[in-house]
């Protein structure tokens, strides 16, 4: 594969570009799915090409095929340069890369068992075994099971020196259990955290372990009480946390959104560039640790579609806001001298943009449990789960949801609620956190479905979190 | 692809058929996207992309695999990898024999210039679009994309289709320090939209709305635009699903004939509709056709899929092909005109469900919020979050413009609908 992206970065050099890259990048999809005792979906895709991205006169260009020949990457590459000399038309400051240092890499995800080589039958046998589990509960009239298992290999060159070879296995699996009645329907989901493992990501055990659990709770839910409107304390867990960093922390600090980039589409950020180390974004138990290093993180590639080696670094220190993620055109916009390496295309077919890392809130460093910090809730709610998410363009107010909501009276647990939203100012939020669990229950759950750019790119990123408590926030407002 | 092409591509993965049934799809396109912002092109490029898709099935037991490698051996791989699949696996006991010949509408959405536009030509209209900004002092960000894609089918019961539609969509966000105005154009065609226009439009609200003031939360009655329309809508056209409505998981659940609207909503999908065409057949080889799912407020039909349909003894619909609404002949003026005291709406961000089963949505106002007093424009107001149904808004529609083209295959008038909840505010 070697000598094809040599020949592009060969055809721009001859055809004078300042800067050029190359990716070939071959995905390799399973997605199966039962619902109740039917296979719903068995789908297995084979996605290959190449992108080649020019600077010529200081503007981009970026073109992509699925043909993967000389020919084809030669028509590309000038495709690409004259694409690039197009966008010097409007040019108001020419693109200045931040430097990085070249590389000669290759970097694959750590596993035991590659997912691509365990048989369909073994695969969707457990699918069928967790739906019928849960339907062993007669109450609970739907059942369905999910598994997702991906792997990417991408090869990089650059016009600079650079030649990267990466090969990330991403595994997931979840279920969800649904209860009807009276008119309603109520769910509860159990989703394990996706991470960039092997098969051995997929514990057979521990989900079949969970079934009984979660179609209990998927019937208490449905007779659950709805959700009282006012103010609460809010103990949220790892994963409805990693929603809730996700959209108001990892998006409102990506670089490119600050500076206008996205604002067609995904818009702008609240957090921009004059208020680095300004901000009280949190309280001063709010760390957010960007680390695109972390073991299995979903966005621990090796390196990103700049050629930057993965990085770990600070978002928010002692609740101040201290960085972005950033790609190598805008690092130099906020006088880094060397991008943190966030810059990732989804595909093949798509120019690489500013996404989030893995962007975690870091464990309480003063031992507290979950039961602990439950105990000392008087009057409050406990969020399991992701659910409904909705923010402003600016990543200001936002609403979300959840998957499981837990009534806290007087230190303890009081029934389920339902329909269960709260809504806040970003800023607000964070500095209303006066409780972070220990180590002990940070969980590294992650995102696999992140939209931005325009055309969509979609893409995945861990975000753990401990369990952590909120005060007087509004809920049920919706 | 031409469709000469396609059609050799198929029969050469039919030919290598094993299995009881074959289905084969074949999709590509040929896009280009130029994204601008802070006055200048951040973005522009250009992507070819085909993918075959095989359904391969020995009886009940099914599988599915897809590849982008179009010479004979990858698809002959595919086919087998697909056949492999199916053999290793349970039953998919919804699984239903692929359907044979079958007549198809003409759709003409293919228009070769909208398809071979230069990037150097939607640079040019771009230069053009900024200038127009700088010279107010506003900031231009936005998207332009131009190109086409096709898709064709064949299985092994004799079907054999293809369509090819060209696209061409303009959309722009302006911006002053204080305020934002939003606008978009969209069509098959190039030489049926405006840039241009959108520009002047997203100006003239980012002008309009500076310093927007306070607003209190609370219900509102609410000029829709046609883009805040298709936002709102949008997700009751994917809730439509019979077999959750028939098992009780669904806002529509024992609602099949019901009055939901109006008696002036119509709401239906019409595959051939001049104003947002798409493409005659399903991907299980049935044609695609008209279908109202409100007719006069009631809900004529939910979506039936064919094994759903067989089921209950329903005549198929399919998912939604495309949304168009009816609408009047009313303008957007003579729209704000009536109206007392209430809210312009240029559009809405991050739609999202709250509760399936009420079909409650929630999101926030973007790129233009007015407040309207007696038949006025008065001023823009900051942003609000909205917690509403579309059931509500179908309910209590006073009045309907005249329809447009929208983003996402949509066709759909501005509406004027009472009490419309604003849940909370934001900071801009």
């Amino acid at each position: 594969m070697q000598d094809l992206t040599h020949l592009a970065i060969d055809t721009a050099r001859q055809l004078g570009v300042q800067y050029a890259d190359v990716r070939v990048a071959n995905y390799k999809q399973q997605v199966l799915a039962t619902e109740d005792q039917r296979v719903s979906q068995i789908s297995d895709r084979d996605d290959v090409g190449f992108g080649v991205r020019v600077l010529v006169n200081g503007a981009w260009g970026f073109a992509s095929s699925n043909e993967i020949n000389r020919e084809e990457i030669q028509r590309v590459t000038h495709l690409a340069k004259s694409i690039a000399e197009a966008s010097a038309t409007t040019l108001r400051q020419p693109v200045h890369l931040v430097p990085e240092k070249t590389h000669q890499e290759t970097f694959t995800t750590p596993y035991e068992t590659d997912p691509f080589l365990v048989s369909i039958d073994q695969k969707i046998g457990l699918l069928l075994e967790i739906t019928a589990a849960l339907r062993k509960n007669s109450r609970v009239q739907k059942a369905n099971a999910l598994m997702n298992l991906r792997k990417t290999e991408r090869v990089f060159a650059n016009t600079e020196g650079t030649n990267l070879e990466s090969s990330v296995l991403t595994t997931s699996a979840q279920y969800q259990a649904t209860a009807v009645g009276n008119g309603d329907a109520k769910s509860r989901i159990y989703a394990p955290p996706s991470r960039t493992m092997g098969y051995e990501n997929i514990d057979a055990e521990d989900l079949l372990q969970n079934t009984e659990r979660v179609a209990e709770q998927a019937v208490e839910h449905l007779h659950a009480p709805p959700c009282p409107v006012g103010q609460k304390d809010l103990i949220l867990d790892p994963l409805n946390l990693a929603l809730t960093i996700h959209e108001s922390v990892g998006h409102a600090t990506e670089l490119d959104r600050a500076l206008g980039y996205e604002e067609s589409l995904a818009g702008r950020s609240f957090a921009v560039p004059e208020l680095l180390n300004q901000l009280q974004y949190g309280s001063p138990l709010v760390n957010f640790v960007a680390d695109n290093t972390l073991p299995h993180g979903l966005a621990t590639h090796g390196f990103d579609d700049d050629g930057v080696t993965g990085q770990k670094w600070d978002i928010v220190k002692d609740g101040l806001f201290v960085g972005y993620g950033t790609n190598r055109e805008v690092a130099g916009e906020i006088n880094l001298e060397r991008s943190n390496g966030t810059c990732r295309a989804s595909h093949w077919s798509n120019t690489p943009i500013v996404r989030i890392p893995n962007l975690s809130l870091a464990a309480g460093q003063k031992p507290l449990s979950l039961d602990e910090l439950i105990n000392d809730t008087k009057d409050g709610i406990y969020i399991e789960g992701m659910g409904s998410f909705s923010i402003d363009q600016m990543r200001c107010n936002f609403q979300f949801g959840g998957d499981a909501f837990w009534q806290i009276k007087d230190g303890k647990i009081a029934g389920m609620l339902k329909d269960v939203t709260y809504q806040a100012i970003t800023t607000e939020f964070w500095n209303a956190c006066d409780a972070v669990c220990d180590e002990r229950f940070w969980v590294p759950n992650g995102i696999l479905n992140c939209g931005k750019g325009d055309p969509m790119q979609i893409s995945q990123m861990t975000h753990g979190a401990s369990p952590a408590r909120f005060r007087q926030i509004s809920v049920g407002r919706s | 692809m031409e469709r000469a092409q396609t059609e050799q591509i198929l029969q050469q993965a039919l030919s290598y058929q094993q299995a009881d049934h074959l289905q084969v799809s074949l999709h590509g396109e040929v896009d280009a996207n130029t994204r601008f912002a802070n006055n200048t092109i951040t973005q522009n490029t250009a992507q070819k992309d085909a993918a075959l898709g095989v359904t391969a099935a020995f009886g009940q037991q099914v599988g599915h695999a897809s590849t982008n490698r179009l010479d004979r051996d990858s698809l002959r791989e595919v086919v087998q990898r697909a056949e492999q699949i199916a053999q290793s696996t349970a039953p998919d006991t919804e699984y239903l024999p692929p359907v044979g010949p079958q007549s198809y509408l003409d759709i003409d959405a293919y228009d070769h210039a909208t398809a071979e536009v230069t990037p150097q030509a939607r640079a040019k209209m771009i230069q053009k679009a900024i200038q127009k900004c700088e010279v107010q002092g506003l900031d231009l960000a936005g998207h332009f994309s131009t190109g086409w894609r096709f898709s064709a089918i064949a299985n092994s019961n004799g079907v054999m289709a293809y369509h090819r539609q060209s696209s061409a969509s303009y959309t722009n966000t302006v911006m002053s320090p204080t305020s934002s105005g939003w606008a978009e154009v969209v069509s098959e065609r190039l030489e049926q939209i405006q840039p241009l226009e959108a520009v002047d439009i997203a100006c003239q609200k980012a002008k309009a709305s500076q310093s927007p003031r306070d607003i209190e939360p609370g219900q509102y009655t609410v000029i829709l635009e046609p883009s805040a329309v298709s936002g709102v809508l949008g997700p009751l056209f994917y809730s439509l699903e019979a077999k959750a409505a028939d098992e009780g998981r669904s806002a529509f659940s024992n609602k099949e004939g019901e009055q939901i609207g109006t008696s002036a909503v119509d709401l239906y999908s019409q595959p051939d509709h001049t104003g947002c065409p798409t493409r005659p057949f399903f991907g299980n080889g049935l044609p695609t056709d008209q279908v109202y799912w409100l007719k006069s407020g009631k809900l004529e039909n939910l979506s039936y899929s064919r094994y759903w349909a067989s089921r209950t003894g329903h005549a198929h619909t399919g998912s939604p092909t495309n949304m168009v609404m009816s609408g009047d002949d009313n303008t957007l003026q003579q729209m704000i005109a009536s109206v007392e005291q209430g809210l312009l709406v240029t559009r809405f961000w991050y739609i999202r469900f709250v509760d399936p089963m009420k079909l409650l949505m929630t999101g926030m106002t973007r790129d233009g919020l007015f407040w309207i007093e007696n038949g006025q424009i008065c001023y823009g107001v900051k942003n609000l979050r909205f917690n509403e149904s579309p059931l509500h808004v179908l309910a209590n529609i006073e009045m309907m413009g005249q329809p447009r083209r929208t983003g996402g295959s949509a066709y759909v008038p501005p509406l004027k609908v009472q009490n419309f909840t604003f849940s909370s505010g934001t900071s801009f």
